[in-house]
């Protein structure tokens, strides 16, 4: 016998590990315990072509992680007693899951010899495997078998000689650019001396960055060097930063991606089995590829719904507010005035905007109520853990469409601090409802041709933003590990009227009483300042550091101060100051004011964006419990906005806007 | 084995879960415990699982996939809902 070859059997539990141990060693098997534990060792021996193989039977295991013990025990097998080669079994019914072993078998560096078992189970359910693709995908021999039957053991044997005459090791996974960097400078400080468990530099430096246990709490010697701590630590700081995940999701990442890649070259899988309605919906909503398109499309048809439906209930409204404007006219003296510009005009404004606020509310009840939103969150959570943040900080920025205060109340359910912290704070970038009615007249009497264009990309332009500014405060002001998303999903129901009406109702009824005390007594006020003439001096103070917006007149400045008390007064001050209803206003900004349409669009961002209402504020302090977060909230707001408009205009002008 | 290999409409018994306190605590809470099993409903590797759990459908962020460990039940029909 010139030749000694030992081969170790490693696979998951279930492949047929022991069928092929059995095959290849008959009846000479010895069994004995692994040192210092109960787990049963079992070895055989066994002669082919002129060589003495030794077989050992490793534990059933999915991975090669040090959190069970059958795994640590496989692993140092192979680590310490470094085996000529590894025989991995694999069921082939059940490829993916089996390959995610065999790339930590690859990482390993040792010869692999890959045995694929239970064919007669892969075809049996239509799995067309091409063995040779394989082979050369992982640049390690693979073997076809059935070993209950005892088909292909022979090839198998042979194959276990000739790689170990070759011994060469198959394909080395690549990570991707940064965490390959960061393997080798740890693989660096690895180089020339003795690591754990023999374990070559560069595994021992993927299980660094991995924070495996064994590695980080089992060997001081290499964990508490200063040195290789400090790499370490930087380049965990640095993946996390730049992935968004810990390195460890992200090196498991690497792994399923080359295997996703090995499935499509060299597998072909049948149609897949039927499901359930729910499930179906599921995969399709929840799709990775289309959930993010499926959700913008949602929103956009529910915000064109929205404004195709409701421009008939406005005409009625407009009209009763005109009938009343004509009852008026005769009416002499202060109170004819406060009637006309006050009444008619301020706070008609507002009410005009009532069916279209309450449609979106409707809109967004059936959303909920149907079990969309939560999946929208899901959807979200891969957008979100790029920015720090995840689904669960979703659904309270989908409720600030509605009205930024219960989605700051909402911001509760997120259980890290950090996370709710920076929820709250880009949370007024999402447009509420009391936004909506600046949009929808100012795109009415500007831009006609591509009203509900102009009022989307408002809310366009705040997602975008929020998203952004999540991504920096993440990074710049609240540091942190940011919380993993866990998430209950209801069923899919159809909604019931009666539960969307009191969903709408509980949202709708506040603007409704708004509009009856706050937005009226605000509207009053401002009626009478302006009567008096107190707000053209105000207004005049204000208003040049408007002027780079376009909307530096004083008009628009005494609006704006209006309209952080509550953005619904922004449209009715409009009103009383141009002295005009709703359907007036657009024409006498026109006039009066010389705005162009390029004006009206910086006016819109600036309205989304600059300080939040004294409601949101007032939540906003409570529930951070921080004053200093409250202002950084107004001060961020303020300057973004001005910017932004500033830029819209400036820019706009140059191209002839 | 990590979460993120389960198959859809697998079921899984729950062996381990790594993170801090909180995250454990709010898992458990919502019935992830060792030793329980659940159905697996999809899997959008990488990206978040969405299980069922004593009635109820859970998703499970993309990193915590990798946090659970779980074991494929021996009886495959069987899970705890
Ligand atoms: N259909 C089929 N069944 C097999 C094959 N190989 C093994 N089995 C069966 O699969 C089951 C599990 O095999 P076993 O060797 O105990 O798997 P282990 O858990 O990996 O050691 C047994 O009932 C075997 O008879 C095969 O190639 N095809």
């Amino acid at each position: 016998m010139d030749k000694k070859i030992t081969v170790a059997l490693a696979g998951n539990p279930n492949t047929g590990k022991t069928t092929i141990f059995n095959a290849l060693t008959g009846a000479r098997q010895h069994v004995g315990n692994w040192p210092g534990v109960t787990v049963e060792k079992r070895e055989g021996n066994r002669e082919h072509k002129g060589a003495a193989i030794h077989v050992v039977d490793l534990p059933g295991v999915y991975s090669l992680t040090a959190y069970s013990l059958d795994e640590l025990i496989a692993r140092r097998f192979i680590l310490e007693e470094k085996p000529d080669l590894v025989a991995n079994i694999i069921d082939a019914s059940n490829l993916e899951r089996n390959l995610y072993l065999t790339t930590q078998l690859l990482e390993m560096g040792i010869p692999v010899v890959l045995v694929l078992n239970m064919m007669d189970m892969a075809r049996s359910r239509g799995l067309q495997i091409d063995p040779e693709k394989l082979s050369t995908l992982l640049g390690v021999p693979v073997v076809p078998c059935i070993a209950s039957r005892g088909e292909g053991i022979d090839a198998v044997m042979d194959t276990i000689v000739s790689v170990a005459a070759e011994h060469k090791p198959g394909v080395s996974l690549n990570y991707g650019r940064e965490v390959e960097h960061a393997i080798s400078t740890i693989e660096e400080l690895l180089q020339n001396r003795p690591l754990p468990h023999k374990a070559t530099p560069r595994w021992t430096a993927i299980k660094l960055l991995e924070d495996d246990e064994d590695m980080i709490e089992g060997h001081d010697e290499i964990a508490q060097d200063a040195a290789i701590s400090e790499a370490r630590m930087k380049s965990l700081a640095h993946l996390s930063n730049v992935y968004g995940d810990e390195a460890e999701t992200v090196i498991a990442d690497a792994r399923y991606g080359f295997i996703s890649g090995l499935m499509k070259d060299a597998v072909r899988k049948p149609a897949t089995q039927r499901v359930s309605m729910s499930d179906r919906i599921d995969r399709v909503v929840l799709n990775r590829w289309l959930g993010i398109p499926i959700f913008l499309a949602v929103l956009y048809g529910l915000f064109q719904l929205a404004f195709t439906v409701s421009i008939p209930f406005m005409d009625w409204i407009d009209a009763g507010f005109g009938w009343l404007a004509e009852r008026a006219i005769g009416v002499e003296g202060w109170f004819g005035a406060l009637l006309r510009d006050g009444i008619i005009g301020g706070l008609g404004s507002v009410l005009v905007f009532v069916p279209v606020i309450f449609l979106l509310y409707i809109a967004l009840s059936i959303l909920e109520d149907c079990g969309y939103m939560a999946r929208a969150a899901f959807v979200m959570d891969r957008l979100m853990h790029k920015i720090g943040l995840h689904g669960r900080s979703f659904v309270p920025m989908m409720l600030g469409f509605g009205c930024n205060v219960p989605a700051i109340m909402a911001t509760r359910t997120i259980e890290n601090p950090k996370d709710r912290l920076v929820t709250i704070l880009v949370n007024p970038l999402m447009s509420c409802g009391a936004r909506l009615p600046v949009y929808a007249l100012l795109a009415g009497a500007f831009f006609t041709a591509h009203q509900g264009l102009v009022v989307f990309s408002m809310y366009a332009i705040g997602i975008v933003l929020a998203i952004l500014l999540a991504w920096i405060f993440r990074k710049r002001l609240v540091r942190g590990e940011s919380g993993h998303f866990v998430m209950e999903l209801p069923p899919y129901r159809m909604p019931t009227i009666k539960g969307v009406a009191l969903h709408t109702w509980e949202r709708g009824r506040s603007f409704l009483v708004r509009a009856g005390t706050i937005i009226f007594s605000i509207v009053i006020v401002i009626w009478a300042l302006d009567y008096s003439g107190a707000l053209e001096p105000i207004g005049r103070v204000i208003a040049p550091i408007f002027a780079p917006t376009g909307f530096g007149q004083w008009q628009s400045a005494v609006t704006l101060v209006f309209g952080i008390l509550a953005k619904e007064v922004v449209v009715g001050t409009f009103g009383t100051l141009l002295g005009t209803g709703e359907a007036g206003i657009g024409a006498a900004l026109g006039s009066q004011l010389g705005w162009t349409p390029l004006i009206a669009y910086a006016f819109m961002v600036m309205t989304l964006i600059y300080v939040p209402c004294m409601a949101t504020i007032a939540v906003t302090r409570r529930e951070t419990g921080s004053w200093k977060w409250t202002f950084f909230m107004i001060g961020y707001t303020l300057v973004l906005g001005w910017i932004l408009a500033t830029l819209i205009f400036q820019i706009g002008r140059l191209f002839g806007g | 084995m990590p979460l993120a290999l389960a198959h859809p409409g697998e079921c899984v018994e729950i062996l381990r879960i790594r993170g801090g306190e909180g995250f454990r605590r709010r898992l458990a809470e919502m019935g992830l415990i060792a030793g329980n099993r659940v159905r697996v409903i999809s899997n959008g590797r990488p990206g978040p699982v969405v299980l069922e759990t004593k009635g109820s459908r859970l998703a499970i962020g993309h990193g915590a996939t990798q946090k659970i460990q779980v074991k494929p039940c021996v009886q495959a029909e069987e899970f705890d809902g």
